[in-house]
Order: C-alpha cells, then sequence, then structure tokens
C-alpha cells in the first residue's frame, strides 16, 4: 500500500472530521446547514471523479441528484418502505438511467458531451414539470416520510447530520477505494494523454463508464437524502442551479482532490450564512468566486493548500524490496506480419499494400521523407489509427481490428514523437500507471523498481513529469513503453532533441532490450543514430517499401537516395 | 385557415430569426477562439432588461410613444451590449488563453450565473415586457391578417444577419476576423492582431445577443432566468447546422423557432421542446459533425 | 530597392520548452539569398519560427538593417518587412484567394488592387483561381498562393519552410522557379529545404543543420549536393563510408 495513498486519506477524513465535531455543539439550524453541506459533499464527490479526475465536463450531475430525489421520495411516500430501501431503489434506478444515458453520450468529446449531458437534464426537468399524476407538477410531492434507520425515526437534526456525514465517510472511502494506486495514475494519464494511456494498455471506455455511473450513484444518494431531509421533492431539484452549485463546490474546493469536493460543499452552503446581504442572490456570490477560482487558483483552495503547506513525500526507493525483478517477460521468438496494408485520407493514399515483418532479436530502422507513411505505419501498428486495407498478425493471431489498449495487452508498445508532459505524476507514478494489468500491485512495484534500476531516472523518481529535460522525458517514454512488458516496441523518433552522448547512452539501451528477446522498430531521421544500431532498414516513400536491406545496402542504393535527397545522386 | 397557418409560420419565423442571431454570436465565439460561451444566453436577457429599461427612461423623460420604439433603442443596445462584450472578453476570456477550453466553458457559467442574479437581484423574477419595434397592431392584406410586430422583427433580425454576412465576408475587418479564428499563429505572422480581433468578436456576438433580446422583449416578455433556454436553443442550432458554420447556423437557428412553433400550436410546448432535445441527441448519435456539416478545414 | 542585412548572432531558441536551435550565427547581405538544409527535426523550421517570433528565443540576438528585431512581436516583425512561408503552408482554409491576399496586404485599396494584379500577372494560375477557397485548391496552387501571401508586401526578408513539400516533381520545379524569379527581383530570401540538388541554385549560400547546430556553412557555388546529401544523412561534415 503507497504512503502516498493512506496520506491523502488521513487528510481527508480530518477535513471532514474537524467540521462534522464543530457542527455536533451548534443549534439544530447549523447543523441543518451542515447536513446540506454533507449532502452537498457527497454529490459533489460524483462530480469530482468524472470531471474532476477524468475532466470530461458532465452537466448531468444535477440531473442525477434530482432523479435520487424523485425517485427515492415518491417511493417513500406512495410505498410507506424504510429509507435504506429508498435509496436503493433510487440509486439502482439512476445507476439503470445513467447507463443508458452512457450508451450514446460518452463515446462524444468535450463539447458535445456537456451539451448532450445537459439536454438529458433538460428532458428530465420537462418530465418532473408536466407529468404531473406521477411527479406532482411544477408543486412537486409533499409528505416524504422522516428518515429512519433500521425501523428507528431520526428526528433531531443531530441523528440526521450523522447518518448524512456517515455516509459521506463511506462514499469518500469508496472514491479512495476506486482510486487505489495504481488506478489513480492511469486516469491521470487518461485525463492528460488518452492516447498514451490507451497504448499503454489502458481501456478508456471503461474508466469512462465506470466514473460516469459512479458519479450517478452519488448523485443520487445525495438526491436522495435532500429529498428525506426536506420532505419534498419539487423540480427545483432538477434546475441547472443545482448543477451549477455542484460545479462550484467542486471548482472552488479543488476537483483534483476528493477532499477538495468536501471543503467546496461545505464553504458554499454556508456562504449564503456568511453573506445575509445577498439575501436570495448568493448565486452572485458563488458565480464571482467560481469566475475568481478557475482565473487565479484552478486547482481550488485544496490544491493551494496542498501547494503550501503538504509536501509530496515522494518515494523511498532504497526501502523497497530489491529482489532482482526481470524488467522485460522473456519473449520467445515472437513475430508481427503486416500484409497488404493500405491507408488513405482526404484523397492521398498514405500507405499502398505495405508488407513488413518484425522478428524478436531484431532491430529495424523505418526510414523516409516527410509523409512518407511513417507516422501512419506506427499509428497503425499500436492501433491509433485503422487501416483501409491490410492484417497485421501477432504470434499467430489477427490484430488488425482489436482496439489500441488490448493490443499493448498483447505486447505491441509504442513511443510517441512529442513527449509526455503531463503535471499531475511523478516519474515513479507515470511507469507503474503503464505496468501491466495482469499482475498484483505487489508485482508491479517490483516491475517499476527493476525498470528504473536499468534507466538513469532511478536518481529522479519524484520528480514531477512536466519538470524533465528533453532526454530524460524520452528516457521516460521508453520506460513507460517497457512498463506494459512489451515483445514489439515501435519506437517514434526516439533520438529527436538527443545530443550525441545521450544518444549514444540510448543505442546501447535499445540493444540490451533487442538481446532480451524485444522487436523494435525505430522511426528516426538522425542516420548516425540509426545506423549503427539497427539490423535492418526500411526506406518508405509515398506509403510503399523503396529499398529494404542491411543499412549498407539500402544506402548504396540510388532510389533510396534520390528520394530521401532530391535528385542528389542522378 | 390559411390565415391561421401563415400567422403561425410568421410567428416561427420572427422566433427563428431571433434564434438566428443568437446562434450567429455563439458560433463566432466557437470560431474565434475554439470554445463555447455558455453566458450567451444570458446576454439575450440582459439585451432585453436593457431594453425595458431604455423604453422606460425614454418614456419618462418626455411621454411620446415613437421614441420609445424599439427600432430607436436598438442601435443603444447594440452599442451598449458591445462594450459588454469586449468587458467580459477581457475577464472571462483573456486571463485564460492559454489554458484548455473546458476552463473558458467554466468561466463563462461563472459569468451568466453573475449577469443572471444580478439582473434578477435589481429587477425581481417577474417577466418584463419591452417595447414593440415600431407599433404594436395588425395589418390587413386582403383576407390576411398580420401582426406588425413580427414582420418588423423577421425585417430587423434579417438586415443585421445580412450586416453581419457582410461584415465577415466584404470587408477586411471581416476577413482579418475570419483568418484570425482560422489560423491564429498565421495570422499574426501577416500582421494581424489576434488578441483585438478576439474581443472584437466577442463585442459583435454580444451585441447580436442583446439585439435578440430586444427583439424578443415584446412578444415573449424577458424574465430572468430566460438565458439558460435561449443558450441552448443556440447551442442545438449550432449542433443541427455543423459545428462552426454560419450559414448552417443560421438556417437550422430558423428551422428551431419554426419546428417549436408549429409544434407548440399542433401538440404542445413540453412536447415541442422534448423532440427538439430527442432530435438533437439523434444528431451526435448518427452525425456528431452536425446536418449540414462538411469537414472542419471546409468551413466557412 | 530593399537593402537588407540580416545579422543573426549567438541565437539560442526552444519550442514547447525543448531547446531546439543551439548558437546560430548566420549573415546575410543584401541581395542575397540562403538555402538551409537538414534532416527532419534538425531545426530548419525553429531557426525559421524563431526569426519570425512564433518559438521563445532564449538568448541571441536578430538584426535587419541594424534594427534589433528580435524582442519584437510577431505581429511588429511582419510590419517590420518579414514575410513568412511555413511548412504546410498554412492558408485560412476558408478565404478564398483573393480575400488571402487582400487580408494580407498592407496599404490603400488602389494600391492593394495594383498589387493583386501584379501577383497574378505572375501567377496566371492563382488569377484563375480568384475566387475559390483556399482548401479547394491543389497542393501547387496552394503553394504559390502561400509564397504571393508572403510576398505581397514586398518584404525586405522572405522566410520560405520547405515550399517544395509534397508537391510533384513538375510542380517542385515550376515553384523553385517562381522562388528564383522573386530573387532574381532582388529579394532577399531564407529557405528551408530537404530537396538537395533543385534547390541549391536559389541560395547563393548554404547552411547544413544538425540537431540544432550548423555543421556547414558556405558558398553554395563550392560545395556539391553529394557533400550535403552525406552531411545532412550523417549529421557531420566527413563524408560517409560505406
Amino acid at each position: 500500500m503507497s504512503s502516498l495513498y493512506s496520506r491523502d486519506f488521513i487528510v481527508t477524513l480530518i477535513i471532514i472530521l474537524i467540521p462534522l465535531c464543530l457542527a455536533l455543539n451548534t443549534d439544530s439550524y447549523g447543523q441543518r446547514i451542515m447536513t446540506l453541506s454533507g449532502i452537498y459533499a457527497i454529490a459533489a464527490m460524483g462530480y469530482h471523479l468524472i470531471f474532476g479526475r477524468l475532466g470530461a465536463l458532465s452537466l448531468a450531475q444535477g440531473c442525477f441528484f434530482g432523479l435520487g430525489a424523485y425517485s427515492a421520495g415518491l417511493i417513500g411516500v406512495h410505498f410507506g418502505l424504510s429509507f435504506l430501501t429508498c435509496l436503493l431503489f433510487a440509486v439502482i434506478f439512476t445507476a439503470l438511467v445513467s447507463l443508458i444515458i452512457a450508451l450514446p453520450v460518452l463515446r462524444l468529446e468535450s463539447h458535445y458531451f456537456a451539451l448532450a449531458t445537459l439536454g438529458i437534464a433538460q428532458v428530465a426537468l420537462l418530465i418532473a414539470i408536466n407529468w404531473t399524476e406521477v411527479t406532482g407538477g411544477a408543486n412537486g410531492t409533499y409528505g416524504i416520510p422522516q428518515l429512519d434507520l433500521f425501523g428507528v425515526e431520526l428526528s433531531s437534526s443531530n441523528d440526521v447530520l450523522i447518518l448524512v456525514w456517515v455516509i459521506l465517510i463511506i462514499i469518500v472511502s469508496l472514491t479512495f477505494w476506486i482510486m487505489r494506486a495504481p488506478f489513480n495514475y492511469q486516469v491521470t494519464l487518461l485525463k492528460d494523454t488518452p492516447e498514451v494511456a490507451a497504448s499503454s494498455g489502458i481501456d478508456i471506455g471503461r474508466w469512462r463508464l465506470t466514473f460516469f455511473i459512479m458519479s450517478a450513484i452519488f448523485g443520487a444518494t445525495a438526491g436522495a437524502l435532500q429529498a428525506y431531509t426536506i420532505g419534498v421533492v419539487s423540480p427545483a431539484t432538477l434546475e441547472f442551479q443545482v448543477m451549477v452549485s455542484i460545479l462550484a463546490m467542486t471548482v472552488i474546493g479543488g476537483k483534483n482532490h476528493p477532499a477538495g469536493a468536501v471543503i467546496g460543499a461545505i464553504l458554499l452552503t454556508h456562504l449564503p450564512e456568511w453573506f445575509r446581504f445577498l439575501e436570495t442572490h448568493y448565486l452572485i456570490a458563488y458565480g464571482a468566486a467560481l469566475l475568481c477560482t478557475i482565473i487565479v487558483a484552478p486547482s481550488g483552495i485544496f490544491g493551494l493548500f496542498e501547494k503550501f503547506i503538504i509536501r509530496n513525500p515522494g518515494y523511498d526507493v532504497k526501502s523497497l524490496p530489491s529482489k532482482e525483478n526481470k524488467a522485460v517477460s522473456d519473449a520467445n521468438s515472437t513475430s508481427l506480419e503486416i500484409q497488404g496494408l493500405s491507408k488513405t485520407y482526404g484523397g492521398i493514399k498514405a500507405l499502398k499494400n505495405l508488407n513488413m515483418t518484425l522478428t524478436s532479436y531484431q532491430i529495424v530502422g523505418l526510414v523516409g521523407p516527410n509523409g512518407s507513411g511513417k507516422s501512419t505505419l506506427i499509428n497503425i501498428i499500436s492501433g491509433l489509427q485503422r487501416q483501409d486495407e491490410g492484417t497485421i498478425e501477432l504470434d499467430g493471431s489477427f490484430i488488425e481490428n482489436t482496439a489500441s489498449y488490448k493490443r499493448s495487452n498483447r505486447g505491441i508498445a509504442r513511443t510517441y514523437q512529442t513527449s509526455l508532459r503531463s503535471s499531475d505524476l511523478n516519474v515513479y507514478q507515470a511507469i507503474l500507471a503503464c505496468s501491466s494489468n495482469q499482475h498484483n500491485l505487489k508485482h508491479r512495484h517490483n516491475q517499476t523498481h527493476a525498470i528504473l534500476r536499468n534507466s538513469r531516472l532511478i536518481s529522479k523518481t519524484e520528480i514531477m513529469v512536466g519538470d524533465l529535460s528533453t532526454a530524460d522525458a524520452r528516457e521516460l517514454d521508453l520506460c513507460m513503453a517497457l512498463a506494459t512488458e512489451p515483445k514489439i516496441l515501435l519506437l517514434d523518433e526516439p533520438a529527436a532533441g538527443l545530443s550525441s552522448s545521450e544518444q549514444r547512452f540510448l543505442s546501447t539501451k535499445i540493444r540490451h532490450l533487442a538481446q532480451s528477446g524485444i522487436s523494435i522498430l525505430i522511426v528516426d531521421h538522425s542516420m548516425d543514430f540509426l545506423l549503427p544500431v539497427v539490423d535492418r532498414l526500411i526506406c518508405l516513400d509515398q506509403g510503399s517499401v523503396v529499398a529494404e536491406g542491411v543499412p549498407a545496402k539500402v544506402l548504396a542504393d540510388p532510389k533510396a537516395l534520390k528520394l530521401y535527397f532530391g535528385n542528389a545522386r542522378s | 385557415m390559411l390565415d391561421i397557418s401563415l400567422q403561425i409560420i410568421l410567428n416561427g419565423i420572427s422566433l427563428g430569426c431571433a434564434y438566428a442571431l443568437i446562434t450567429l454570436g455563439f458560433v463566432l465565439v466557437i470560431n474565434a477562439i475554439g470554445a463555447v460561451n455558455f453566458a450567451q444566453g444570458d446576454f439575450v436577457m440582459a439585451g432585453g432588461f436593457l431594453t425595458v429599461v431604455l423604453a422606460e427612461f425614454m418614456v419618462a423623460d418626455n411621454f411620446n410613444p415613437i421614441r420609445a420604439s424599439g427600432v430607436i433603442i436598438l442601435p443603444l443596445v447594440l452599442i451598449s451590449m458591445a462594450c459588454f462584450g469586449f468587458l467580459f472578453s477581457m475577464i472571462a476570456y483573456k486571463p485564460l488563453k492559454n489554458r484548455p477550453p473546458v476552463t473558458v466553458f467554466i468561466s463563462t457559467i461563472a459569468m451568466g450565473l453573475i449577469i443572471q442574479h444580478s439582473i434578477n437581484a435589481g429587477f425581481g423574477p417577474e417577466p418584463q415586457i419591452g417595447p414593440a419595434l415600431i407599433s404594436s397592431g395588425t395589418i390587413t392584406i386582403g383576407t390576411l391578417t398580420i401582426s406588425k410586430q413580427q414582420i418588423s422583427i423577421i425585417l430587423s433580425a434579417s438586415f443585421l444577419i445580412l450586416c453581419v454576412g457582410f461584415l465577415m465576408n466584404k470587408t477586411q475587418l471581416g476577413r482579418k476576423l475570419r483568418a484570425a479564428s482560422q489560423d491564429s499563429e498565421m495570422a499574426e505572422s501577416i500582421g494581424i492582431n489576434g488578441p483585438q480581433c478576439i474581443s472584437i468578436t466577442f463585442s459583435l456576438a454580444i451585441a447580436l445577443a442583446g439585439a435578440a433580446g430586444l427583439l424578443l422583449s415584446n412578444q415573449f416578455f424577458v424574465t430572468t432566468s430566460d438565458g439558460g433556454l435561449y443558450m441552448l436553443k443556440a447551442y442545438i442550432a449550432v449542433t443541427l447546422g455543423g459545428w462552426g458554420r454560419l450559414d448552417g447556423a443560421v438556417i437550422a437557428a430558423l428551422a428551431v423557432g419554426l419546428f417549436e412553433v408549429i409544434m407548440a400550436t399542433l401538440v404542445s410546448y413540453v412536447v415541442a421542446e422534448a423532440l427538439l432535445f430527442a432530435a438533437l441527441l439523434l444528431v451526435l448519435l448518427f452525425r456528431p459533425s452536425g446536418l449540414f456539416a462538411e469537414a472542419i478545414q471546409r468551413r466557412t | 530597392m530593399n537593402n537588407a542585412t540580416l545579422i543573426i548572432s549567438n541565437l539560442n531558441a526552444s519550442h514547447k520548452r525543448e531547446q531546439t536551435i543551439r548558437d546560430i550565427e548566420i549573415t546575410l547581405k543584401e541581395y542575397q539569398s540562403m538555402v538551409i538544409f537538414g534532416a527532419t527535426g534538425a531545426g530548419k523550421t525553429s531557426l525559421l519560427r524563431a526569426i519570425m517570433g512564433l518559438d521563445k528565443i532564449s538568448s541571441g540576438t536578430i538584426q535587419l538593417n541594424g534594427q534589433n528585431f528580435h524582442t519584437m512581436s510577431t505581429r511588429q516583425r511582419a510590419h517590420l518587412g518579414i514575410g513568412y512561408c511555413p511548412e504546410g503552408r498554412r492558408l485560412f482554409p476558408g478565404l478564398t484567394v483573393w480575400e488571402t491576399l487582400a487580408v494580407t496586404f498592407n496599404g490603400k485599396k488602389a494600391e492593394r488592387d495594383r498589387r493583386i494584379d501584379e501577383i497574378f500577372h505572375l501567377l496566371p494560375a492563382l488569377k484563375i483561381k480568384k475566387g475559390d477557397r483556399a482548401w479547394s485548391l491543389s497542393g501547387g496552387q496552394q503553394q504559390m498562393l502561400a509564397i504571393a501571401r508572403a510576398t505581397i508586401n514586398n518584404p525586405k526578408l522572405i522566410l520560405l519552410d520547405e515550399p517544395t513539400l509534397g508537391l510533384s516533381p513538375i510542380m517542385i520545379d515550376e515553384i523553385l522557379e517562381i522562388i528564383g524569379s522573386i530573387k532574381d527581383n532582388g529579394a532577399t530570401i531564407l529557405m528551408a529545404e530537404q530537396k538537395i540538388e533543385p534547390s541549391l541554385s536559389i541560395g547563393d549560400l548554404v547552411v547544413v543543420l544538425s540537431r540544432g547546430e550548423i555543421i556547414y556553412k558556405g558558398l553554395s557555388d563550392d560545395i556539391d549536393p553529394d557533400q550535403i546529401a552525406s552531411m545532412v544523412m550523417t549529421g557531420s561534415f566527413e563524408p560517409i563510408h560505406n
């Protein structure tokens, strides 16, 4: 178990318990407001997951809140079931609705996703107002029974407060459990660089779906509690103001951390009390606070707190087991066969009927002028783009229509031309995030250590990814690719921006990797780097192979030279 | 029967024309900064309230109803809303220009909240009514009875849309705005002032929103909570019309207005709204780039 | 005519925090032109971007006619008289040919129309397409338009970044001929290229870059294409031995 994880959890618990203890000693009015804080903190916790962690701007959180309130409230009024039963029903109902919504909506990008979720929220509001016989129409439904627990009615504001905050603590624990290492790092990677995540074997669709449904479940829980504490459900619970309040709480408190949702909720529910002169217009203050936060401190109050008060303890590498773990799985003879690969976009043929074979222990260099199809080829092998025609065969099975993350799980890893520049992970976390899903956490930690031991990044494990030098960032790319235990490794311009000595270091490393059985494909322009390291050189032009063989042979080929350097030797 | 259906269609077109102004502003901003202005609807509402205030002020000054008619107020609304637009871009966009578009989305949500609830604090949630554009009443042509207000909405909105079209396509300023929104770095490289272009675009977009607010303020009243719905209509029109396209946006906005009025008359307003959102979801599901969309690089 | 003297001294620049060019020293006298060779990633594009003010300069100076301009904004540099034709052309896709030229021109309407006529006279292919939007043009026409855009204000210095990229051999010859005629009119040109032989004649001077540094500098008459090719390929000034 990582120290960072437990430390964060303790900090969050303290942030929850201090105001709770203070609230237990105030009057019933103060307790009611704290109850409201707890309810909103639960809803904001869901929003923290979908928006804060995953970066998907959902505008349906208010809708989930309202759905939870309506479903729990109406069941309570009409069937007289206990609160927990109603809560369970509300959660299941809302989760199902979110699942149905997720099918069309979840694959949409940014603005479309926001719009679609807002549209759904609007439809829900219209239904609530107009389906009078069930929902009670614009006036809502009154007479929701009081909160009860195992047959005991919770009548005092003290009991209600405790129930809500205990549920909050459960939800926070659940959030931490979902976001345990290395999943938290995987999600960060997913948010910052979805492509790198996919080619590191992380399933984007699964995470988006999980978080969307979790946000719905948390939203519904909050809504159900709200309905039961005030005894009414009305269309107001579905209005955009609820959504905006949750958004403001999450952002102002700090969207990157569960504690932020709690801080934001406590702060914003008390704000109308502190600024009484605003009367019912406290939303002006919400707006102003939200605007200031997003401009001045985008990581919110907890972000500031974290920056100035808590220091990241980092990882003590020495204290972790030093047992030798082989960084790379023993790949027996592997082969990747590419046949008849073609790809056309915008009327231009990027690849024309391309054939190529990669085998274990071999390093292949791929050269060619700009636009010759090198990047397209790597993208297609790693599954980022799809071919129009052709097959890709890995150890006897065809993978040309397999999703990118699955190809990674089957042993295809790659690096990118532009290095990872995510700022929320350190070196160790980034490598751990990419470590193969097939192993347990302990093994993953060991593997990360093994990779780091063979790297010059061993002394830089705590440095944030964004602060690395060019050469170190490239080294990290390679380490992340190795963490997925590749059999086939595709390197896209690994030497770009490196000095000669750094290039030599890289050459040696690539050789070692090939000797351990990995098949390596390198795209690079720098011939002085490529020539000594590769076993075979392939020269590509306008999507076809024009020359292929040992480097000396390709270099002597007038066709290759002509295309690469104009009419130089004609 | 004929004149009733014509009346409905005119109703739809006049509403669609107002939507077209809102949507145009919305698209101009999307093209210029690649982000959504969520407060566009609130500026429509703000324009409506500004109209109400200006009309009262003018009537209070000298009891001459002509002087308080919408057409006289329109230029004033356009100018003051353009100033608001400039301020708005300074506060909600400029500090965030190097951040991801979602940040601007949130800052405009925040601005929308501030605008809506500040006006709510000043005027209260009750609907207010703005002045007619020229005069209320009807014209009778043969057996047809047409409301003067609707005709004047359609005429003035069309005039403004044509002005925007002329500005964007036939003037050096418009060419600069388009160049800057298509490739801001390259625009700088040929000497165009990019930040200035963005401020101008915001001014233009919000002036259009204000004009729409004025046009809608008489027939549909103006309420502080209207903003969200207007924003959604613009959003729907943009999606239907092809993200980033001006002509598509105008056509789609007219279609949305017509559809809304016809469905509301034949069935009910709720069904009209629900069907609009359903249509939106279907479009997003099957043609995420919009009904009239071409490839991104082909946008105008 | 123009009296350009470009002096770049000790220039270091970076793109997205990665240093792209190191200690560049270039002097270009009036009417002179220079071709920059180098493999992809060697720093050709970065050098031109740094001169245009699009990449951050960490140290060094750039002077045009005795005036330091490395602290100016990109926009000010454009007004100072630098025309830029970037890699991949980067036309405004929704603007027509005529609009692209009109929006770039700085000056009175009558003068603008006269200047556009001049360009259309030089490039009749563009005249035929003057009402077409840039995205609909062929690659060669797009490149012509990009060059026309970079030259319409009669700049003192013209920066051309791989103008032959992605064009057919016939089109390459045509584009280089156009560039040659612009040079003959007395312009100062700094051009980055990969196609060595056809573009060598454009430059009076030749520079070869490798990993952001100049590894060769000299007169184009003093060196033959094969030597440049081997420098580009190996990244050093020694010929390769097979």
